[in-house]
């Protein structure tokens, strides 16, 4: 009996040390760190001493980078997702100036860093924006010179990077790590979604995340949510992170457009049940103009990015109702 | 900053000192906008209290009143909810503001006290916190509290020198504002002699010191007014109009002669009354010109001229029944005119000549 | 005939008393004068300090301080720091300043108004030779945006606080029947002229200097959206504007922010804090004019566009025309 239990520990133990359960193929999502609160600028923007980019370690192969709300509005999140022989980096911020916003040297840093503790030599750069608004691609030029990188935000690229059944969907392979490319227009005609077979994340850029989302096509926009639900059902979706926040911890209650300064906003995921909630609001509003308030975010459809929901049909405050007088 | 927190202090003649919080509670952090919303919705008054128990005792722990530097205790009396939903509750562009009314119950309150508001460090309120302290029949003081100065220092209830001595006269139109506001015209009209009409006071007393005899004095006068009446009017209605520069100079012409004549005429003469109609007539237009920098009324100006006209009239009765009192017990002495009549009737004329000088200067330069 | 000593003595008193006026006004504490015949020239800047691509890497300073004339200061606030940018105006006359308005920022640490404006007091005193200038402290409206650092100036020495209270600033200025009224204001000789102007918010007040001719308009006129909470209100003070722009000689309307870009009734939304295409603030009697020929137009809510401003009438305050 001893001797088995030997035998079992050691055999165990060299499998362990080997690696044989190759770390991309588990039934269960991987664990990972996540932040409840970001940088979030600061009352007086000038005098703002954050961090231009914010770092977070998700896990070991996953990072989430966001903009500092103080160098640019937007604020936009970025992600770093790392496989055994590519890196991506999923949208390149607001910001053009590498002197306001580092996003190259930033990310070459994450990328070194990566590299000496998982003992890699050589990685191709994938940079990938998930739209074309400019809130994801100010910062690709930092990334125009560099070696071993292929930036996607042409056609040409997309369809060489997403692989043959490209434009109706498509992979994108890390080495090990496995994304699923999604099409998913509606607000943006070019935008993209990835799903990270691995950690199970759905990457939604600015198709779905806590804050407005301007419908522009909607019947194309329906399709997307309606693909992305289908992921949902079929897979089983761990969380879903979106290109922004821009809705604050108030349940419905959203940061006007340009704040500098967001003291209490929303955490970032959005779960699969805030899906299944967009789906039914966007069959709702049926293409008719509307804005749709959720805790989690607001659908409008029709309208402009800046609209607002009181003069319109869903409630009107008093203030704005009064008798006008000639 | 729409929904700026206001605090009123108001503390009135007779009864107790009242001290209203004005917040938006929904957005201050101290009760969330879903359970403001169901206390709001509560019709009664106790329980909207017991509702918000936790946040009330956090106000009560953080806003401090002190008078004469010792904190005072403060009696809730009263709860005003505004919600008209609770979307307009979360959102901060459509603020509900509810109001939390105390009471000082313990302490008297006089002009000599000094009282000063704090929001201590363990409340946060929407900021910035207009303080506001509406004592006795004074005018309110105003103080700002922000997040870096949470106390509004000392305030002085009924400070005697708070305002100077005009204030005391506009205080006074003000009032009567309030009573009625065609009277305050009266006073206005009062104020464009007494103390603004230097010149119509030097030619009224130059009327004054001509006629030794009362009833002369009157009658002139009131032709005088008669004839100032008229051109006012008509220069207000934009009848008239003539350039104001001439005017005043023609004035403090009007004052030479007036004083001249007074030398020279031992008694009044039948033209003299015709001159004294032409002066008028002179006057009324320079009032006009300052009554123009005030826009009359609309729908009232006739009786708002009428009440101007009547003060006038008081304003010059003033200054005769003034100078009578100086010297008018000597009217009817020997050295009346050497000694009191001529002299004044000269300083006058200086007085009129520097006037007129002066006027011409500007005029022409 | 008149007698002799009868003239001597008038003369006498005459000529005493014009000495007297001419020692006055020859002394050196009313040194400086400011006549209304004519307009005492100024200059804007070519270009405002508006803000920057990264808010966090301005480096223009917290206050821009500009110099109108000898006796004129405008002061912006950087947009970097608050996105309101609002303009603020120092005047000057003997032994006195008025400044109007505060800014949109409380903490010195981040908007230094009083240590700004105690300097433009000491440097312009020793430059024209003035001491013990006594500092007003006023307001164009009472919107908590543009009096954000009057606690700033609470324990300033020499100075009077007009007031944040509507009652407060009656009294200051002397309205006995505000709005339809106009004050005369003299401010050690310099003469203003001050009228209610009510509409965007119920204390508003315009200025009038007859010296520089310029007409501050506050909020209630300015190159940009003009939000309006009581339209008949907004439109008779206009119309007030306008007649007091008939009775006395305009040089330029000057007001509080820039909201519009150089393009004709194209504006930069709420919120933007850089503002590279600006216009400049001032505006022109011919702007009065549309201002006033709206007023009697418009009459449902909504956005109405004009080549130099927009009037968003009962237009909630967040929203925006971003497409």
């Amino acid at each position: 009996m001893n001797i088995l239990k030997t035998l079992t520990l050691a055999a165990f133990s060299l499998m362990l040390s080997q690696g044989v359960w190759a770390q991309w193929e588990t039934d269960a999502s991987p664990n990972g760190n996540m932040r409840f609160s970001w940088i979030h600028g600061s009352l007086s923007a000038k005098s703002n001493k954050d961090l231009r980019i914010q770092v977070h370690r998700y896990n070991e192969h996953t990072y989430i980078l966001r903009q500092n709300p103080a160098v640019h509005w937007e604020a936009p999140f970025m992600y770093l997702l790392f496989g055994d022989e590519s890196a991506v980096l999923l949208d390149a911020g607001a910001t053009s100036e590498p002197e306001y916003f580092p996003l190259r040297q930033m990310v070459d840093s994450v990328i070194d860093r990566w590299k000496t503790a998982n003992r890699v030599s050589e990685l191709t750069l994938f940079v990938i924006p998930l739209g074309q608004d400019s809130s994801q691609t100010s910062a690709l030029e930092q990334f125009r010179n560099r070696k071993n990188t292929r930036i996607a935000d042409d056609a040409d690229t997309r369809a060489a990077l997403f692989g043959s059944s490209w434009p109706d969907s498509g992979t994108l392979s890390l080495g090990g790590r496995h994304l699923e490319v999604i099409p998913t227009p509606g607000i943006d005609p070019e935008a993209i979604s990835l799903f990270d077979t691995w950690s199970k994340i759905l990457l939604t850029g600015n198709t779905f995340y806590p804050g407005r989302l301007v419908i522009r096509d909607h019947p194309s926009y329906l399709e997307s949510l309606e693909k992305l639900q289908r992921i949902a059902s079929q897979s089983g979706i761990a969380s879903i992170w979106g290109g922004r926040i821009e809705m604050s911890a108030e349940p419905g209650l959203d940061y006007m457009l340009r704040s500098n300064y967001r003291p209490n906003e929303r955490s970032l995921q959005l779960e699969s049940t805030d899906l299944k909630d967009a789906l039914d609001i966007v069959r709702l509003i049926n293409d008719k103009q509307d804005i749709q308030i959720h805790d989690d975010f607001i659908v409008m459809n029709g309208v402009g990015r800046g609209a607002r929901a009181y003069g319109w049909p869903v409630y009107i405050p008093e203030m704005f109702r009064k008798n006008r007088t000639r | 900053m729409l929904n700026m927190t206001n605090l009123n202090l108001s503390i009135p003649t007779e009864g107790a000192a009242k001290l209203d919080l004005i917040i938006d509670l929904g957005q201050s952090g101290l009760v969330t906008p879903e359970f403001y919303w169901s206390s709001a919705q509560t019709t009664d008054g106790s329980e909207q209290e017991l509702m918000l128990h936790e946040a009330l005792s956090k106000i009560e722990e953080g806003l401090i009143l002190k008078v004469n530097g010792r904190r005072q205790m403060l009696a809730l009396t009263d709860l005003n909810l505004e919600a008209i939903s609770l979307d307009a509750i979360i959102n901060p562009l459509t603020p509900q503001m509810a109001r939390i009314s105390y009471e000082l119950q313990s302490v008297k309150l006089s002009t000599e006290d000094i009282v000063e508001l704090q929001l201590a460090s363990s409340i946060d309120v929407p900021w910035p916190c207009l303080v506001r302290v509406d004592a006795f029949a004074n005018l309110p003081a105003s103080r700002l509290l922000t997040e870096e100065t949470r106390s509004s220092g000392a305030i002085l209830l009924g400070l005697p020198g708070q305002r100077e001595e005009s204030d005391f006269l506009l205080a006074l139109t003000l009032q009567f504002q309030s009573a009625s506001p065609a009277l305050s015209w009266l006073a206005v009209g009062f104020q464009h002699v007494v103390p603004d009409g230097a010149d119509h006071i030097a030619f009224i007393l130059g009327l004054f010191f001509l006629s030794s005899r009362l009833t002369t004095l009157i009658g002139q006068v009131t032709l005088f007014t008669v004839a100032h009446s008229i051109t006012l009017t008509a220069a207000i209605f934009g009848w008239v109009s003539a350039p104001s520069h001439l005017i005043e100079i023609l004035i403090a012409a009007s004052i030479i002669y007036v004083a001249v004549d007074n030398l020279y005429e031992e008694q009044s003469q039948r033209w003299r009354a015709l001159a004294v109609l032409g002066f008028g007539l002179l006057h009324g237009l320079g009032f006009a010109s300052a009554l123009g920098s005030l826009e009359l009324p609309q729908d009232t100006t006739l009786s708002a001229l009428l009440f101007f006209n009547l003060g006038v009239e008081v304003g010059q009765l003033a200054v005769l029944v003034m100078a009578f009192a100086c010297v008018g017990w000597f009217r009817q002495q020997p050295f009346y005119k050497r000694r009191i009549a001529d002299p004044a009737s000269v300083t006058i004329a200086g007085v009129g000549l520097y006037w007129f000088t002066k006027r011409l200067a500007i005029y022409l330069f | 005939m008149l007698k002799l000593k009868h003239s001597i003595a008038a003369i006498s008193v005459a000529s005493g008393l014009l000495m007297v006026d001419l020692a006055f006004s020859l002394g050196p504490s009313r040194a400086l004068v400011f006549p209304e015949s004519a307009t005492a020239p100024g200059s804007f800047p070519d270009q405002w300090i508006h803000g920057s691509k990264s808010a966090m890497d301005n480096e223009d300073p917290a206050v821009q301080v500009h110099r109108y004339n000898d006796h004129t200061y405008i002061l912006r606030e950087n947009k970097a720091i608050n996105y309101e940018g609002a303009f603020m105006y120092v005047f000057f006359g003997n032994e006195k300043a008025l400044l109007i308005d505060q800014g949109s920022t409380s903490s010195p640490a981040l908007f230094p108004l009083r240590k700004t404006v105690d300097k433009i007091v000491s440097d312009w005193e020793s430059e024209f030779k003035q001491s013990n200038t006594h500092l007003i402290v006023a307001n164009s409206h009472l919107h908590g945006d543009h009096y954000a650092a009057w606690n700033q100036f609470v324990d300033r020495p020499n100075t009077t606080m007009v007031g944040l209270t509507h009652e407060e600033v009656m009294n200051y200025w002397g309205f006995s029947n505000y709005p339809n009224q106009r004050i005369e204001f003299d401010l050690g000789g310099r003469e203003f002229v001050i009228t209610g102007t009510p509409g965007h918010e119920s204390s508003e007040i315009a200025f009038y200097d007859k010296w520089t001719d310029l007409l501050y308009t506050g909020d209630m006129f300015y190159r940009g959206r003009l939000y309006l909470q009581d339209w008949d209100a907004w439109s008779a003070s206009i119309r007030r504007l306008q007649s007091l722009a008939n009775d006395y000689p305009v040089s330029h309307f000057v007001n509080n922010h820039i909201e519009m870009t150089n393009t004709p009734t194209i504006d930069y939304p709420i919120g933007t804090t850089w503002q590279p295409n600006e216009p400049p603030m001032q505006m022109t009697r011919a702007m009065l004019d549309e201002a006033v020929n709206a007023a009697s137009k418009i009459d449902q809510a909504g956005i109405y566009k004009f080549d130099d401003f927009l009037i968003y009438n009962e237009v909630p305050w967040a929203y925006t025309t971003d497409p």
